[in-house]
C-alpha cells in the first residue's frame, strides 16, 4: 500500500473547516496556498507568510506545515520572499450549497409576492376546482367573506374565530337554511335534547374503534357547540366530481346517543316507521279489504293491487293516494252528492225558527208577519250571519234559552223581547239579502271575522246563491218584508197581522211545500238530526245500508217519492221535481221555511272554504266552531268528515285534510325512502312484504281526538330485517345517508331572486 | 452502549407506534366533526421547522442542546413520521390548487431526497471505507494533480533513463486524459470496473514490449494509475454523497416560505376551528 493521499495530523494537514464557504483556486492545480480565502470569497495569496519584525530583523513566520522558517527569510523591508500568485478562490460545497439555498428561497419569496399581488392571484391562491354544482360561482368573495378585503381583511379573518361560520352564511343564503342551518341537523337545541330523550335504544352493542377513541378523547363535542359550519362536512374545492356529501358512518354516530355497528347490527328497531303519524285521509284497510272487497256484489269495483289506489310522487319515493274519482268514487262518488241518503240532502242555511205565533198575537208583540207553521231552528250558518248585528248578539243567549219557542205562552218579558230582537234580525238579514244580493252576506261575514273576504271566499262562501230562490223564498214567507222593514228602520212598532189576514201566507207556504215534500221526509230529517247528536253506533250500520242502496240501485224510499210525486199529479199543473231531487247535481233549493245547499259532489267549494274558514275560528268565534261542528261531521251532507280528517294546529284552530299525505316542496325528514327504488325487489306478497296488516288495530279510534300524533296504523310495525336483508356494506349499502338526511326542515331549491328585473332600469325593454 | 441494528429496532418501532397513535387522534378528530387537516397540518409544520433545525444545530456545535448523533436519529424517524403527516393531511390524495401542488411537491423532494439520502450515508460510506482511503471531497482535485504530477515525472524519467518513448507514448495517447481530472463518474456509481480493467488491459498489453528497465517505471505508473482510479471513485461517490442536499436543504427553506403562505391563505378562507 503506498503512502496515504491525506494526511490528518495538525502538523501535516491543513485543517479545512467544515463551515468554510471558499477554497483557493490553487487547489485544482494541486498547489493551494495554506492561508485560502477570506469570509467573502477574496484571495488572501501573495506569500506564504507575514514577517514580524524583532527589533531591527524581520522574521519568517512561516508555519511548518508549509516547511517552517524559509532559508531565504523576508527582505530587508519586510516582504516575504516566498510569493504565491494570486488565485480566484472557489465556493466549497457547502457554499454552493447556500448559494442555491439563497436563490431558492429568494425566488419562493419573490414567488409569493407574485402569488399575493398580482393579477393572477386568485388563479394561483384556487385551492382546486369546485364541484360541478358551483361551477357557477368564479368570485371567490362569493363564498369567502374576507376575500374582497385586500391582504390586511385577509390577515384579519385568519386571526378572526367565526371566519368559519362567516363562510357559511353565503352556503345557507343560497340553499335557503334559515337561521337554524348552522345547528346540528337545522333544530333548535331544545328539540335536540328533546329527540335524544325519545331515541330508542340500539339492538346490539357496538361501536366503531374511531368512536371509541372520539368519545374517549372528545366525548361527545357537538352537543354543547351552537353551530357546525358547512365546511365541517362539505368540502368544496375538490373537484367536479367530488361528492359534497358524502360522509362517514362514524362522523354521524360519534354526536349520537346510541351507537352501533351497522343497520344488521344494532340499530335501532324502527318504532313507528313510517307509521310515525296520522294519515290524512282516513281510510281503513281492514274494513275495506275484509269487509266491502269481499262483498261480492263490489267485486266489480274492488282494486285489483295496491296501485290502483296508490302511486310513486315524481321522486318515485312517496306513495301518494290517486284521486277521488280513481281510489274512491266509483263506490263513493254518488253517496257523497247525496244519493241513497235517507235525511235531507242539503244542508240547512237559512231557516225560519218556529214560533208561538199565536202567544206572540196574544202579547201583541210587534214582529210584523210571522209564518205560523214555521217549526225549524236558527242553523249555525245563520247564527253566524246573524252574529254580525249587535242586537241579536245580544239576544241570542236570552233567546236560546227558551224551552221551546212554539210555546211562549208563558214566556216573560226578558224573552218576548229577545224573540221580538230574534224576528226583526232574522227578517233584516232576509231584506238586506234580497235588496242587497249575496254583498249583504259578504258585509256581515266580514263583521263577523273583522277582515275582509277574498275574491275566491265570497265566490265559494255563497255559491252562487240564485236570486230566484231568495225572492221565492221571501215572497212565500214574508210578502210584506219590503214593506215591513223601512219603517221598523224608522223605529215604527210593527204590530202582527190579525189571525185572518195572516193565515193567508201560511196556507200557500203549506201547499206549496206540500208539493215540495211530503211529511215523511220531515221526520226523516228529525230522525236523522238525532241520530248526529246521538253519535249512535247504529249509524254505521246505516251508512253501510246506503252504501248497499248505492250499488244495488235499489232505494225504496226514492221509490216511494216518485209515487207519492205521481199522486200529486194534475192534469192543469205541470209535474215538478222536489227541490231536492231538482238539485240532484248540487245548488240551492228551498225546503218549507228552509234554504238548503246540496253539494254538488266530491270537493264542493262551498263547504270546503266553509270548513276552511270556520275550522281556524272555532277557537274564537263559537258561532263559527258551531259552523264547523255541524259540516264536519260524519253525517253531514257531503261526508266530508267521514274520510278527512281534522288536525288541531297549533292556534287552537282545526284543519281539515283536504288531501292525503304529501310533504311540502324540499321537505327532508329524517328518513327518506324510495318506493320506486323498491318495486323490482318485491315477490309474490308485493306490498305486504313491508307493511304487514294488523287487523287488530283500532285505526278508525285515532281519529277522534284529532291529534295526529295519536295513530293507531292498519300495520304492524315494520320489521328491521326486512331492511338489512339488503342493506349491508356488501349489498345494498348500509351507510347512514343511505336512508337518513342530516339536514331536517324545508329547504327550498336554489333560484334566481326577481328583484333585479323591475329594479335596474337598463333592464327595461 | 446499544448497537446500530437494536437502536435501529427501537427507534422503528417508536416511529410506527407514533405513526398508529397519530391515525388514532386523526380518526378520533375527524370523527368529532373537527377539522383534521389543520391537525395535522400544524403537526406536519412544526415537524419541518424541528428538522429544518438539524442543519441549524450542525452549524451551533457548541450549544448544548443533544449531540448531531442524537439530532440525526431524531431528523430520520420524524421525517419518516412526517410523510405520513403528509399523506393524512392531504387526505391521500394529490391536492387540486396550483399552490397547494407547488407545496406538495417541495415536500416531496424534500421528502424525497431525505430518503435518497439516508440510503446513501448507509450504503455509500461502505463502499468509500471498503474502496478508498479516507479524503476530503475538496481536496481530491488537488490530490489528482499531485498524482498527474508523479505520473508525468515517472514518465520523463523513463524516457530520459531508457532512452524509450514507449511509456511516454503510452501515456500522452491512453492516459494523460485520465490524469488531467476526475473520470468515469458514471461507472463508478454504477460500481462498474470496466474502466479500470481496460486500462489495466491496456497497461498488460504495452508492458509485453518492454524491457525490465522500463518495466520498473511501467510498475510505478500502473500504481499511480490504481491510486487515480481510487480518487475517481471517491469523488463519484463523495459527490452524490453531497448532491442531494442541494435539493433537500433549498427545498426545505422554500417548503417553510410556502407552508407559511398556506397557513394564511387556510386562516383566512378554511375557517379554522
Amino acid at each position: 500500500m503506498s503512502d496515504p493521499l491525506q494526511a490528518f495530523g495538525y502538523r501535516d494537514s491543513p485543517y479545512i473547516r467544515p463551515l468554510q464557504k471558499w477554497v483557493c483556486g490553487h487547489a485544482a492545480e494541486g498547489c493551494p496556498c495554506k492561508i485560502g480565502p477570506d469570509e467573502r470569497g477574496h484571495c488572501r495569496g501573495g506569500s506564504e507568510c507575514v514577517p514580524v519584525r524583532m527589533g531591527d530583523r524581520w522574521l519568517c513566520t512561516r508555519s511548518a506545515l508549509s516547511g517552517g522558517l524559509c532559508p531565504d527569510g523576508p527582505s530587508s523591508s519586510g516582504v516575504c520572499c516566498q510569493q504565491v500568485p494570486l488565485c480566484r478562490p472557489v465556493r466549497s460545497w457547502r457554499g454552493r450549497r447556500g448559494a442555491v439555498t439563497k436563490w431558492v428561497v429568494a425566488v419562493i419569496a419573490a414567488l409569493m409576492v407574485f402569488i399575493l399581488a398580482g393579477s393572477h392571484r386568485v388563479a394561483l391562491i384556487d385551492p382546486g376546482e369546485l364541484s360541478f354544482q358551483h361551477a357557477e360561482l368564479s368570485e371567490c368573495g362569493s363564498c369567502h367573506s374576507a376575500f374582497n378585503h385586500g391582504l390586511a381583511g385577509w390577515w384579519q379573518a385568519a386571526w378572526s374565530e367565526s371566519t368559519a361560520v362567516d363562510d357559511s352564511k353565503p352556503c345557507i343564503a343560497c340553499h335557503k337554511m334559515g337561521d337554524r342551518g348552522l345547528l346540528p341537523h337545522g333544530l333548535p337545541v331544545s328539540e335536540m335534547a328533546e329527540l335524544s330523550k325519545t331515541v330508542a335504544p340500539a339492538t346490539a352493542p357496538g361501536r366503531s374503534v374511531g368512536v371509541q377513541l372520539a368519545n374517549l378523547v372528545f366525548d361527545k363535542p357537538m352537543i354543547s357547540d351552537p353551530s357546525l359550519p358547512c365546511m365541517t362536512c362539505h368540502n368544496e374545492h375538490q373537484g367536479a366530481e367530488a361528492d359534497l356529501t358524502s360522509m362517514s358512518d362514524d362522523r354521524c354516530t360519534t354526536c349520537h346517543k346510541v351507537q352501533f355497528h351497522s343497520l344488521a347490527s344494532g340499530h335501532p328497531d324502527f318504532a313507528d316507521y313510517p307509521y310515525v303519524q296520522r294519515t290524512k285521509l282516513c281510510f281503513n284497510h281492514t274494513s275495506h279489504i275484509d269487509k266491502h272487497f269481499r262483498d261480492k256484489k263490489l267485486a266489480k269495483l274492488v282494486p285489483g293491487e295496491c296501485r290502483d289506489c296508490h302511486k310513486t310522487d315524481p321522486n318515485g319515493r312517496l306513495m301518494r293516494v290517486k284521486s277521488f274519482e280513481t281510489s274512491c268514487g266509483a263506490c263513493h262518488g254518488e253517496q257523497v252528492a247525496g244519493a241513497g241518503r235517507a235525511s235531507a240532502k242539503g244542508m240547512a242555511v237559512f231557516s225560519i225558527p218556529g214560533l208561538d205565533v199565536a202567544s206572540l198575537r196574544d202579547q201583541d208583540a210587534a214582529i210584523g208577519e210571522w209564518p205560523e207553521f214555521a217549526e225549524d231552528i236558527i242553523p249555525p250558518f245563520m247564527n253566524l250571519l246573524l252574529a254580525a248585528d249587535p242586537a241579536y248578539r245580544g239576544a241570542r243567549d236570552v233567546f236560546a234559552k227558551i224551552d221551546d219557542p212554539l210555546d211562549l205562552s208563558e214566556a216573560s218579558e226578558e224573552q218576548l223581547g229577545a224573540v221580538e230582537t230574534v224576528v226583526w234580525s232574522v227578517k233584516s238579514l232576509l231584506y238586506d239579502l234580497r235588496v242587497t244580493g249575496v254583498s249583504a252576506l259578504h258585509a256581515r261575514l266580514e263583521t263577523v271575522l273583522e277582515r275582509p273576504l277574498t275574491a275566491a271566499e265570497k265566490t265559494t262562501l255563497t255559491a252562487l246563491l240564485p236570486l230566484a230562490t231568495i225572492a221565492s223564498a221571501q215572497e212565500t214567507w214574508f210578502p210584506a218584508l219590503g214593506a215591513e222593514i223601512p219603517r221598523w228602520r224608522d223605529g215604527e212598532k210593527i204590530p202582527m197581522p190579525s189571525e185572518d189576514s195572516a193565515s193567508a201566507p201560511d196556507e200557500g207556504a203549506k201547499e206549496e211545500e206540500s208539493e215540495e215534500k211530503d211529511d215523511d221526509d220531515d221526520d226523516d230529517e228529525e230522525d236523522d238530526d238525532e241520530e248526529i247528536s246521538s253519535d249512535d253506533d247504529d249509524d254505521d250500520d246505516d251508512d253501510e245500508d246506503d252504501d248497499e242502496e248505492i250499488s244495488s240501485d235499489d232505494d225504496d224510499d226514492d221509490d216511494e217519492d216518485e209515487d207519492e210525486g205521481d199522486g200529486n199529479g194534475d192534469a192543469g199543473v205541470m209535474e215538478t221535481a222536489s227541490g231536492e231531487e231538482w238539485h240532484s247535481a248540487g245548488g240551492w233549493y228551498r225546503d218549507e221555511f228552509t234554504l238548503r245547499y246540496r253539494p254538488t259532489g266530491h270537493a264542493d267549494g262551498f263547504i270546503y272554504a266553509w270548513l276552511n274558514l270556520t275550522g281556524e275560528l272555532t277557537d274564537k268565534l263559537k258561532e263559527a266552531n258551531a259552523v264547523f261542528e255541524n259540516l264536519v261531521s260524519p253525517k253531514s251532507p257531503g261526508l266530508c268528515g267521514k274520510c278527512h280528517s281534522v288536525d288541531q294546529t297549533a292556534a287552537n284552530g282545526f284543519m281539515v285534510n283536504w288531501r292525503g299525505y304529501r310533504p311540502p316542496d324540499g321537505m327532508k325528514k329524517s328518513v327518506h325512502f324510495s318506493h320506486a327504488a323498491h318495486f323490482s325487489l318485491l315477490d309474490e306478497k308485493g306490498c305486504l312484504n313491508c307493511h304487514i296488516r294488523n287487523s287488530e288495530a283500532d285505526y278508525a279510534g285515532s281519529f277522534k281526538d284529532r291529534d295526529p300524533t295519536t295513530f293507531e296504523p292498519n300495520f304492524h310495525q315494520l320489521p328491521r330485517q326486512v331492511c338489512a336483508e339488503c342493506h349491508t356494506s356488501a349489498k345494498a349499502g348500509d351507510k347512514c345517508l343511505t336512508c337518513h338526511n342530516y339536514h331536517l326542515g324545508i329547504y327550498q331549491p336554489v333560484v334566481a331572486r326577481t328583484e333585479g328585473m323591475y329594479k335596474n332600469p337598463e333592464d327595461k325593454p | 452502549m446499544i448497537s446500530f441494528a437494536n437502536r435501529r429496532w427501537r427507534n422503528g418501532l417508536l416511529t410506527v407506534a407514533a405513526g398508529a397513535g397519530l391515525l388514532a387522534w386523526h380518526t378520533a378528530y375527524n370523527v368529532s366533526l373537527f377539522q383534521p387537516a389543520f391537525l395535522t397540518g400544524w403537526l406536519l409544520l412544526s415537524v419541518i421547522l424541528f428538522l429544518a433545525l438539524y442543519n441549524t444545530r450542525k452549524k451551533l456545535s457548541m450549544v448544548p442542546v443533544g449531540t448531531a448523533a442524537s439530532w440525526l436519529q431524531w431528523h430520520i424517524y420524524l421525517g419518516f413520521l412526517s410523510v405520513l403527516l403528509f399523506a393524512m393531511h392531504v387526505d391521500w390524495n394529490i391536492p387540486n390548487g396550483l399552490l397547494e401542488r407547488l407545496l406538495a411537491l417541495f415536500f416531496v423532494a424534500v421528502a424525497g431526497t431525505g430518503v435518497i439520502g439516508l440510503y446513501l450515508s448507509r450504503r455509500y460510506a461502505r463502499m468509500l471505507t471498503r474502496r478508498t482511503e479516507e479524503v476530503v471531497l475538496e481536496r481530491i482535485p488537488q490530490f489528482i494533480a499531485d498524482l498527474r504530477a508523479q505520473a508525468e515525472a515517472v514518465v520523463l524519467e523513463s524516457a530520459e533513463n531508457t532512452g524509450s518513448s514507449s511509456i511516454a507514448d503510452f501515456y500522452s495517447s491512453r492516459l494523460a486524459h485520465f490524469f488531467a481530472a476526475p473520470r468515469n463518474m458514471r461507472l463508478h456509481l454504477q460500481a462498474s470496473r470496466r474502466a479500470t480493467f481496460a486500462r489495466q488491459t491496456d497497461m498488460d498489453i504495452m508492458t509485453r514490449y518492454l524491457d525490465d528497465q522500463e518495466m520498473v517505471y511501467a510498475d510505478r505508473l500502473r500504481g499511480l494509475i490504481e491510486r487515480k482510479d481510487r480518487l475517481d471513485y471517491a469523488y463519484a461517490l463523495q459527490t452524490v454523497f453531497k448532491a442531494w442536499l442541494f435539493i433537500h436543504i433549498p427545498a426545505t427553506y422554500g417548503l417553510i416560505l410556502l407552508a407559511m403562505l398556506h397557513l394564511l391563505l387556510v386562516y383566512s378562507f378554511g375557517g379554522a376551528r
